[in-house]
């Protein structure tokens, strides 16, 4: 089974690939490179939240 | 140097190629965002009203339906007497709920003639019965329940006989059934009905069951309910309480009975309530608003999401195309800028770069250097050895002379032999030595050339300039034919001195 961990960096790798950021952005440049996809993964955040809590 | 350092795409350049967002993708987020919000609250507004209806009406459904799962006791408790009165049960005995217990017991010995469980065995069912006042099942006759109502007022008995259990039509008279907790066993009722004697003997039918297990998994209505609310029930719930019959006797002394009855339901007071011969039972039916709620919620929930991952989606594609077209964008003018057989500044470039060296050197009065490079004999070669050598010949040059060049510095083909450099603040002797290097450099390829060169002067125009650094070049053109006419009497070497150093030092 894959370790969550490394789940996370790849997908994390592929959002900065895809976004054409360097691999080495930490997530405070991402969110300051792409402040509404940042606010949209907040958002989403919260529905989940909101859809599994109930 | 390629390529003048205002052109080239900077770091920050660079990073804006990546940085922030455009107009096109804050447009898209705040549609997007919009029309998700909106697409939400309406569906929560749609959910949400009906779900509550659909709960009143299963719940009103429910309490009056015959009160589902009595009935369902009664019918059983009807088959289980019918093997009493008949010695054989009428029609098919269908097989009792998971949760229920029917059958004939002797009343004196406590035998069981008849017995069907999916759930209890004989002698649990028997040790069950057995903590029952089974000794008193004369009980019910000689104190039926029309006895005990006969002392109730004239509504409340014209309520009760409009009540469908009263009226079931299972062959049994509901007003002798008694029922009772069973020690023990939480929610589970025992049903009798008897005794009644059958050849001499004594026996009384039973049912055993959880009135709100078997309505909940076995009855009809369950199937439909487990559709409407898919959780499992947690939005329904249904509760079971026992009083004394003697309660009915007035609105007052039900109330102290059963006070958790609103008045809608004293007034339905048959519809909510079973009476039995010794106890009242109460199905109480009830919905969790804020169960059925969370339904809206999570569908809203899941609408919100689905609509933020469109957007993002979309936004994400907006900027990479618009990504992609400001680096197209970059390349464009890089590439409008670039000469396509030497790989070093085009006439363009050089124009721009010269025009701002030029106000520069106006406003802070910083002097710049100008060179002119001619190759000699391009013409011939291109036509006695081919334009392939010919081109060969001009890049091996543009190398050659940028390979010579400072960083800041700029070479540029002007023309179809022609170079031009720009020498950024430099020094007569400096722009001398340069200029030496440079035709060493050429020589040493095999390429030969005439150079002129000159320093910017405080009140010559940018055409002056050129047109000194012209002149240079031409002197030493026609210096290098007269000497190429003597057989070569005089060096390149000082051919060149004579050709710049006048230059260089009228400037200076």
């Amino acid at each position: 089974m894959t370790n969550p961990l490394t789940t996370i960096n790849r997908v994390m790798s592929r959002v900065k690939r895809t976004l054409g950021l360097p691999d080495s952005i930490s997530v405070l440049g991402l969110i300051r490179m792409c402040p509404i996809l940042a606010l949209l993964s907040l958002l989403i955040l919260v529905a989940l939240g909101v859809m599994v809590l109930g | 140097m390629e390529w003048p350092s205002d052109l080239d795409p900077t770091p920050e350049a660079r990073a804006s190629l990546t940085m922030g967002c455009s107009r096109l993708c804050l447009a898209l987020a705040g549609i997007g965002i919009t029309v998700t919000t909106a697409v939400t609250l309406f569906t929560y507004r749609i959910l949400h009203e009906p779900l509550e209806s659909v709960g009143a009406s299963v719940v009103n459904h429910l309490a009056s339906a015959n009160c589902t799962a009595i009935s369902r006791t009664l019918t059983a408790l009807s088959v289980a007497s019918s093997d009493v009165v008949n010695g054989e049960p009428e029609g098919e005995r269908s097989t009792p709920g998971p949760h229920t217990t029917l059958g004939v017991i002797t009343t004196g010995s406590l035998a069981l003639e008849d017995f069907h469980s999916s759930s209890l065995t004989a002698g649990q069912t028997v040790a069950l019965l057995r903590s029952l006042p089974l000794g008193n099942l004369a009980e019910g006759e000689r104190h039926p329940i029309q006895t005990r109502l006969s002392h109730s007022s004239p509504e409340l008995r014209a309520d009760l006989r409009q009540h469908r259990c009263n009226h079931l039509g299972y062959g049994l008279d509901p007003s002798a059934v008694r029922v009772y907790p069973v020690a023990g066993q939480r929610n589970r009722l025992a049903f009798l009905y008897g005794p009644l004697r059958h050849k001499g003997t004594e026996k009384t039918a039973f049912v055993l069951t959880d009135l709100r297990a078997s309505t909940l998994e076995t009855s009809g209505h369950d199937q439909t309910l487990h559709k409407l609310f898919p959780s499992g029930g947690g939005q329904l719930s249904m509760s079971v309480r026992l009083s004394p019959s003697s309660a009915l006797r007035n609105q007052i002394s039900l109330h102290e009975a059963m006070p958790e009855l609103d008045d809608e339901d004293k007034k339905l007071v048959a519809l909510r309530v079973v009476p039995f011969a010794n106890q009242l039972v109460s199905a109480q039916f009830s919905v969790s608003h804020a169960a059925l709620d969370r339904i809206a919620k999570r569908a809203a929930a899941l609408v919100f999401v689905i609509g933020l991952l469109a957007t993002a989606a979309v936004v994400l594609m907006s900027r990479r195309s618009e990504m992609q077209l400001r680096a197209l964008n970059q390349a464009l003018l890089k590439e409008s800028r670039t000469d396509g057989l030497t790989r070093i500044a085009n006439r363009r470039a050089w124009d721009e770069a010269i025009a701002l060296e030029e106000s520069r050197r106006q406003r802070h009065g910083h002097p710049y250097g100008l060179v002119v490079v001619d190759l000699d004999g391009f013409k011939q070669i291109n036509d006695q050895q081919g334009h392939q050598i010919g081109d060969q010949m001009l890049q091996t040059a543009a190398a050659q002379l940028a390979a010579q060049l400072r960083s800041t510095d700029l070479l540029a083909r002007v023309g179809g032999d022609e170079f031009a450099l720009l020498v950024f603040s430099p020094t007569p002797d400096g722009l001398e030595e340069l200029v030496e290097r440079l035709r060493g450099a050429l020589a040493k390829a095999g390429v030969q050339a005439s150079i002129g060169a000159t320093l910017s002067e405080e009140r010559a125009t940018l055409d002056q300039t050129w047109a000194k650094a012209d002149e240079a070049m031409y002197r030493d053109k026609s210096a290098c034919a007269g000497r190429n006419a003597d057989l070569g009497s005089i060096s390149d070497r000082d051919a060149v001195s004579q050709a710049t150093t006048p230059a260089a030092s009228e400037s200076v």
